[in-house]
């Protein structure tokens, strides 16, 4: 899914807030800016892409120094918090108590139709889905299935619901499902058919235009329990793809957006006063624009909440959400980048296996430590360029000339990992260790592209190279490469596309820098009027093939009806695409769950990225790492890669604490 | 003719003006550069589910029938639904849901400087050139020139450290409040109350907000916001009073024995407030979109951050209603002033030439 970061904030507004911080404390005066990503915010635009979710959500805890004790200080905060100064005075688990957190501005409480985080992260807790991403790792377990079934030959999955009510107090049943699941095929509201239609691959049909014959997906009910999903071919991550909140079960005919229901209430009402699933809490309250609320649900069908309900404070601003959890109003938080000093953070020794570490943060504001948690967001940040409009020696220099480890730390500030593959690091073959292994000396490469890893610099710039390649090109002092680089408002990139542009000029690169709104990019990139832009993408499921889908060189034609990326890769332009080609087609015809099927995606995955580093249609550049901060009196279970906007918070538990304002 | 004819002659006059502004609102947005469907779609953009949303949408038929549907419904305040901020929501819920807090913080905006900037250029007028004047006058300069998002930025700051600052809790103070994010108005849906409840309604922050609490919490960003009006407001007062108070006639009060009292209440004053009528309703303007940056950085999500949101994602219906309405507020304020102006100077307005 599109990876957006941005809100758009004036400039002007981020100098200034340097002043303030240098009024307030002694904080340091940064330069490098990031403050949307670091939010998790959804920005403004909207829809269709999902933002930097993982990107940072957060969550935050203060370690209770204020309080000179007192409290029983065995209060059971979970170990993480490790240096948080000081006694504190947690107390006793109040299940009475609401976890209090930030959000960016809602759109609307239904399912198939929301498309943004902010959306997400409500829906995340009202609805469920046959399976889930438990804590938001990237394993996907049963929810509302007790038990499921594959035929011999993978296409047919057998779902055998759980007993479970909806907020109305009608029992989930397998017509719900078929009921639901075709609102998301057909219903005009809906923003992710493609996820069941093309994605999942449930078999369907489809008219002379090609447009869904409504009615016609292969999903039924065998009986009341039971449910059984035909897809067209085995698909490997049907069950994780299922966990996404747009499958999630809702009471039939509950509106009548689709053919054969009139609706039990208007579609308005539901989307945005009275959504009913069967998620571990209820709808309570929305504000629009202020404030979103949920309240525990006592019939769940799972653990029933350990704490009264969810409250969403909606604050767009960086300044004011940060105020606000220094204020410990929020009990989990993030902070911008503005404001984030890597130096005062204190991260305890090895890296879970999930690639986690927790430690403390001294957050200077309150002079106070907090909780942090970091993890590996599975998305990846690029540079796209245009294959038809760069020459292949242009694009080679650029690429020698990027430092990627410079460029997370000094334009990112360490809140990005530097990358070199299209698949992040957990989603890789073999895992973390393999993609650095491969990237830093080929190791177990499959084209003799990658034989001796990333060919570029790993970790360095090589201008003298960079030189030579275009020197060989016919370029020089007197005749220099012009391209522009496009990219959408946000400081960080801004700041990016100002040192690309700075390095490359000794490379005989002369660019443009240009900025513009997110969808304006996305219609000239659709349009194939870019020549270098910068976008990321975020999982939808957490696998390589979800990723590489937009290097697969004929989907990148923007003259295509709809390509997935816009550098217009074909063998005239890159040496390497027939290799790219081929691969994903390999992928494209060994989609099951099977180990043979497995080893020969994982082999055409590798194929793919280094077909991608000779040609250079995408520079792969970072991976996020999500931040989550959050005070003692939060107790929850650390969320995993897929974030914790993924994240259900039926754990969660809020002790009683003097530090924690009513 | 008299001072309702000419009253009734600015209404029936504003219509065309309203039909221009309506067609520049519909020309901008509907033929500007921005593609909802795109921003609707984002990189999952097909032509078949951008064909689907542009039947949807209807922005398939013909422009000028988009057109004549986009006046139809603004002049009959049937708004549509929004497409991209709340969709399948009416545009009118959305605007209403956002306005209140415009409105409360505008109205305050506009109220604060009146009561501050207003009193203290005359009194630097009526004590030119003393200390206390450059020190009025100086101040006010400053405060002109503070810009918005940075008086914010801090004030905000301040005040969520006012505690360790100053020794004094603003969030604790009188009524417990957040210093940001909006205020809550639900008290004012029972005016009632103000009578009959009066402690729930003036006082007690109950679920449905007080006015002391809402007061306090729009405070800041009310200050800030009509921070420029302050200063402009002392300045301007100041060089009024200055003027009139050597004008001629002021000399001949004086010279016929009128008291000072007289003179400055009643000659002074009323001819120094003329040229400050303008000023005053041209601040009415800060009820519209003058306000984002400040309802950005307190987290107040009112209109003025609801049109920008609603312009970036290619909300046309949303946008256009806006833009519209402000066409109607605008109308309407400079109709008022010019009212006004009848009002406070007779030598204004209505004669037939």
């Amino acid at each position: 899914m599109y990876l957006d970061v941005g809100v758009n904030r004036g400039s002007c507004i981020q100098s200034l807030r340097k002043i303030a911080i240098v009024v307030t404390r002694e904080l340091k005066v940064y330069t490098n800016y990031d403050t949307s990503i670091m939010s998790g915010r959804e920005s403004v635009s909207r829809r269709g892409f999902l933002k930097a979710t993982g990107g940072v959500a957060a969550a935050a805890a203060l370690a209770g120094c204020s309080g000179d004790s007192g409290g029983s200080d065995d209060g059971g905060t979970d170990g993480d918090g490790g240096g948080a100064s000081g006694p504190t005075d947690i107390g006793e688990v109040n299940e009475d108590l609401v976890v209090r957190a930030n959000n960016s501005t809602i759109t609307t409480f239904d399912p198939i139709h929301a498309a943004d985080t902010a959306s997400g992260r409500v829906i995340q807790q009202l609805f469920d889905s046959l399976t889930n991403y438990v804590n938001g790792e990237k394993t996907a377990e049963a929810l509302l299935a007790s038990d499921y079934e594959t035929s011999d030959d993978e296409t047919t999955y057998t779902f055998t619901l759980k007993e479970a009510t909806f907020h109305n107090g009608d029992k989930v049943t397998a017509n719900d499902f078929v009921y639901s699941f075709e609102r998301l095929a057909a219903s005009e509201n809906s923003q992710r058919a493609y996820f069941l239609l093309d994605d999942l691959g449930v078999t369907h049909e489809t008219d002379s235009e090609g447009n869904y014959e409504p009615g016609t997906i292969g999903v039924t009910a065998q009986d009341e329990t039971t449910l059984e999903i035909q897809l067209s071919q085995p698909f490997h991550a049907a069950l994780q793809l299922l966990a996404y909140t747009s499958f999630s079960a809702i009471p039939e005919g509950v509106v009548g957006d689709i053919d054969g229901y009139d609706g039990e209430m208007d579609y308005e009402e539901f989307a945005s006063s009275n959504p009913i699933g069967a998620g571990p809490y209820q709808f309570e309250e929305w504000k629009q624009g202020t404030e979103a609320s949920v309240a525990r649900f006592d019939d769940y069908h799972g653990e029933v909440a350990t704490n009264a309900g969810i409250h969403w404070t909606v604050i767009e601003d960086d300044d004011a959400s940060f105020t606000t959890a220094m204020e410990k109003k929020h009990d989990h938080f993030s902070i911008p980048t503005s404001k984030f000093d890597p130096k005062k953070m204190n991260l305890d020794g090895e890296a879970d296996d999930l690639g986690r570490k927790t430690g403390t943060y001294e957050a200077s504001e309150v002079d106070e430590r907090v909780n942090v948690m970091v993890r590996p967001v599975v998305n990846t940040r690029y540079l796209g360029f245009n294959m038809d409009n760069v020459p292949k020696p242009v694009r080679q220099a650029i690429a020698y000339v990027m430092n990627h480890k410079e460029i997370s730390e000094s334009v990112f500030r360490q809140r990005k990992t530097p990358g070199y593959h299209l698949t992040p690091k957990a989603a890789f073959p073999g895992g973390p260790d393999s993609y650095t292994a491969h990237a830093e000396s080929g190791e177990g490469s499959a084209t003799e592209y990658g034989k001796d890893g990333y060919p570029y610099g790993y970790n360095k710039t090589m201008m003298d190279e960079a030189k030579q390649v275009m020197q060989d090109a016919g370029y020089g002092e007197n005749n220099k490469a012009e391209l522009t680089l496009s990219h959408y408002k946000s400081a960080s990139w801004k700041n990016l596309a100002g040192k690309i542009r700075d390095k490359t000029a000794s490379a005989f690169i002369d660019i443009t820098v240009k900025e513009m709104e997110f969808s304006t990019m996305l219609e000239n990139g659709l349009n194939g009027n870019l020549d270098m832009y910068t976008l990321g993408w975020i999982a939808d499921w957490p696998a390589p093939d979800n990723f590489l889908a937009l290097l697969y060189p004929p989907r990148t034609d923007t003259s295509s009806e709809a390509p997935s990326s816009y550098i217009n890769w074909s063998s005239e332009n890159g040496d390497a695409a027939d290799v790219a080609t081929q691969a994903y087609e390999t992928v494209m015809n060994n989609t099951g769950p099977g180990d043979d099927a497995q080893q020969k995606r994982e082999q055409a995955y590798l194929e793919i990225e280094e077909a991608n580093w000779e040609d250079v249609g995408f520079i792969n550049f970072s991976h996020d790492k999500g931040y989550t901060f959050w005070y003692d009196w939060l107790d929850f279970p650390k969320p995993g890669s897929m974030g914790i906007s993924r994240q259900m918070k039926n754990q969660y538990k809020v002790h009683e604490s003097d530090a924690r304002p009513e | 003719m008299s001072r309702h004819q000419y009253l009734a002659r600015r209404i029936l006059l504003s219509f065309p003006v309203l039909i221009i502004a309506g067609t520049i609102a519909f020309a901008m947005v509907y033929l500007g550069p921005i593609d909802p469907v795109v921003a609707i779609l984002g990189q999952q953009y097909t032509p078949e589910a951008a064909a689907q949303i542009r039947e949807n949408l209807g922005m398939n038929k013909p422009l000028w029938g988009q057109y004549i549907n986009f006046m139809t419904s603004m002049f009959t305040l049937d708004l549509g639904q929004s497409w991209v901020i709340n969709p399948g929501q009416s545009a009118k819920n959305v605007i209403w849901s956002y306005t209140p807090r415009t409105i409360w913080l505008g109205f305050w905006a506009v109220l604060v400087p009146l009561f501050i900037g207003i009193p203290m250029g005359f009194y630097a007028g009526l004590n030119s050139n003393s200390w206390n004047d450059y020190l009025t006058s100086f101040g006010g300069i400053v405060w002109r020139a503070m810009p918005n998002f940075w008086l914010a930025v801090i004030l905000m700051t301040i005040l969520s450290k006012s505690d360790a600052l100053f020794g004094f809790d603003w969030a604790a103070w009188l009524v417990p409040t957040d210093i940001v994010t909006p205020p809550d108005l639900a008290f004012l849906a029972s005016p009632a109350d103000a009578l009959f409840e009066p402690a729930s309604f003036w006082w007690t922050p109950g679920d449905d907000g007080s006015f002391v609490g809402a007061l306090k919490q729009i405070l800041p960003a009310a200050l800030v916001l009509g921070s420029a009006s302050m200063g402009n407001e002392m300045r301007i007062g100041r060089t009024a009073v200055l003027e009139t108070i050597n004008s001629n006639y002021i000399e001949t009060a004086r010279a016929k024995g009128l008291t000072r009292r007289v003179i400055v209440w009643k000659h002074v004053f009323r001819n120094a407030m003329i040229p400050l009528v303008p000023i005053i309703t041209s601040e009415a303007y800060l009820l519209l979109g003058g306000s984002v940056l400040v309802e950005l950085v307190f987290a107040i999500n009112g209109i003025g951050y609801l049109f920008l949101q609603s312009i970036i994602s290619g909300d046309l219906p949303l946008a256009g209603t806006l833009i519209f309405l402000f066409s109607v507020l605008l109308i309407v304020i400079n109709i008022t002033q010019d009212f006004l102006y009848t009002v406070i100077d007779p030598r204004v307005g209505y004669q037939e030439d």
